[in-house]
């Protein structure tokens, strides 16, 4: 199957939901898509790994000359990864990379499968808000 | 018809589609995984296309829409249950295994939904990756293995799906980020693939042809190699002569560069340098004492021609490739089942034995005149190895019959082989 970037807005339409979600225990069922969508994204920034690939398969046009495929095989999320750097600088600041794309993991993660957070988490849940807010606001940029 | 209420009404095509086609019980595991996913999907679409109120929201739905249909065709003519199942299966095993040992602990949804199915053309073979960034209404993602429609039962061959393996994990940030720093970078760092301008004199060097290589082939060389050794260590031998077959078959000169794939006759050299490199070259793994000769034969594994070895020098060297092969170990041996496990030769014995007497090679034990022998266990790949055994050597081997096995009989002999192994490890479980 082609691939074709549409990342900004597909993340777009997964940051507005899932910002839908953390305001209103209701629509965190109809919204588990973005939730999940989310999670995925906050895996490729822990990993730094923003590369979109649709490979050829292992025997795919081997041999031809006449090759000329014009089918696209990769896109970088580029204005998405400069967004979510924005978005985590203004609201963590310097804080640890690593630890807190954990707690935001655990948090995005509760509230897909869970449908609810815990009161230990609605703290940190605000500043999700703020950060999906932000990078919602930078992605549109 | 508005464009609103055109959207809405295949909509109802696709769910219509979908309940007609989920009426067969399509896939050796069941659709029941896939059906869900697509109702799923088909329910977010829905409410995203009733909240549609501007051109650009109806855009991003009929995307969605046209996405769902594709996949619900797809599983309408998967062909699934033609298909060697027990590979399928384990295909599916390995590949689930990898995901689920990669998942971040939070991680609802550790493993995707892994769905097979046919295409034409001998160079089908491929796992398409459903990337996150794509697609808004997806819960769990959906890989597709592409069998080739006419390779049904040759097992053999099935190996290379290592290669795809290799790509498939990428989905995976983790891997994805694994692969690019220990094996595509390290491929990239010096050599014929370290630049545009180095390609292109290589290709110029070698082809007498003045042709610009594009800007992405350094890239996609590098991941392709990459791949082929991923697949080699996941699969062992049997990947690299499956490879070296079916490069063969598709581009019997194995000279052409591609924009996506380097010339074959540099893909089996790297193999052949990667035998080597795994000690797969030493008879005493293959060592049976009746066929000292076929032990020598198999070590021999893979001959490229010195140009041809010295191509695949200029594209990767000994020092790229051991630092690749040491990344990929390392990064499947953390796994229970990714890397290649060895078989014993005393097993590899047994398992050519009983194909020299067109037994399948790992079957239970045989309560009649054997009942206190126990049975054997072996991995899918040993089996596979096996039958690459029996084939390459098979002028070495002393078997049974006059009439030889073609290369299909040995393919359906260790998939029937596969099978049993699957009921002796439910029995013994």
């Amino acid at each position: 199957m082609q691939i074709t970037d549409r990342s900004q807005v597909v993340y777009q339409v997964i940051a507005d939901e899932a910002l839908e979600a953390f305001s209103s225990r209701k629509l965190v069922a109809k919204h588990r898509s973005a939730l999940l969508g989310l999670y995925r994204l906050l895996d490729r920034f822990r990993y730094d790994s923003f590369t979109v690939s649709n490979p050829p398969g292992v025997l795919e046009r081997v041999g031809r000359r006449d090759q000329e495929n014009r089918e696209l095989r990769r896109f970088e999320l580029k204005d998405v990864r400069s967004a979510l750097d924005q978005a985590y600088s203004t609201v963590y600041g310097d804080k640890p990379r690593e630890k807190t794309i954990d707690r935001l993991q655990e948090i995005t993660g509760r509230m897909a499968e869970k449908g609810g957070l815990t009161s230990g988490m609605t703290k940190d849940a605000r500043l999700v808000k703020v950060f999906l807010k932000e990078f919602r606001n930078h992605l549109a940029r | 018809m508005s464009p609103k209420q055109f959207l809405e009404d295949e909509l109802r095509n696709i769910r219509e589609a979908l309940d007609d086609a989920l009426r067969f019980d399509y896939g050796a595991s069941g659709s029941a995984g896939f059906y869900v996913e697509c109702l799923l999907r088909h329910q977010a679409i829905e409410d995203g296309l009733k909240a549609a109120s501007d051109a650009n929201a109806l855009y991003n739905s009929s995307t969605e829409i046209s996405y769902l249909a594709k996949l619900v065709h797809k599983i309408e003519r998967s062909h699934e249950a033609e298909f060697s199942w027990q590979f399928y299966h384990h295909i599916r095993e390995l590949t689930e295994s990898l995901f689920k040992e990669s998942a971040h602990r939070h991680d609802p949804k550790k493993v995707p939904i892994i769905h097979v199915f046919a295409e034409g053309g001998l160079g089908e073979y491929k796992i398409h990756v459903e990337e996150d960034g794509e697609h808004t209404a997806v819960q769990t993602q959906i890989l597709t293995v592409v069998f080739p429609r006419t390779l049904k039962r040759h097992v053999l061959l099935h190996a290379i799906f290592g290669h795809e393996i290799g790509h498939a994990i990428r989905l995976r940030a983790q891997f994805a980020k694994q692969l690019k720093e220990g094996v595509t970078d390290r491929i990239r760092s010096s050599g014929a693939l370290a630049s545009e301008s180095k390609l292109d004199a290589w290709i110029a060097k070698h082809y007498q042809r003045a042709e610009p290589a594009a800007a992405q082939t350094l890239e996609y060389w590098a991941d392709e190699i990459g791949c082929d050794i991923f697949g080699a260590l996941c699969f062992g031998p049997s990947f690299c002569l499956a490879l070296e077959s079916l490069l063969n078959a598709v581009d019997p000169t194995q000279l052409e560069p591609g924009r996506e794939h380097p010339p074959g006759a540099a893909r089996i050299a790297i193999m052949a340098r990667l035998w080597k490199a795994c000690g797969w070259d030493e008879p005493k793994l293959y060592a049976h004492k009746a066929f000292p000769k076929a032990a020598k034969a198999m070590a021999a594994g893979i001959r490229p021609s010195a140009q041809h070895d010295k191509w695949s020098r200029e594209l990767v060297n000994d020092v790229q490739l051991n630092d690749a092969i040491a990344s990929i170990r390392t990064m499947l041996s953390r796994t229970t089942i990714g890397l290649f496990p060895q078989p014993k030769s005393e097993d590899l014995q047994s398992m050519v034995e009983r194909l020299l007497r067109w037994v399948p090679p790992s079957g239970a034990r045989d309560v009649l005149t054997k009942p206190s022998q126990r049975n054997s266990t072996f991995d899918f790949r040993s089996i596979l190895l096996a039958g690459w055994y029996a084939w390459r050597c098979r002028d070495e081997l002393d078997w049974s019959t006059q009439h030889r096995p073609t290369f299909l009989d040995l393919s359906q002999l260790c998939e029937v082989g596969m099978l049993h192994q699957h009921a002796i490890r439910i029995v013994t479980a």
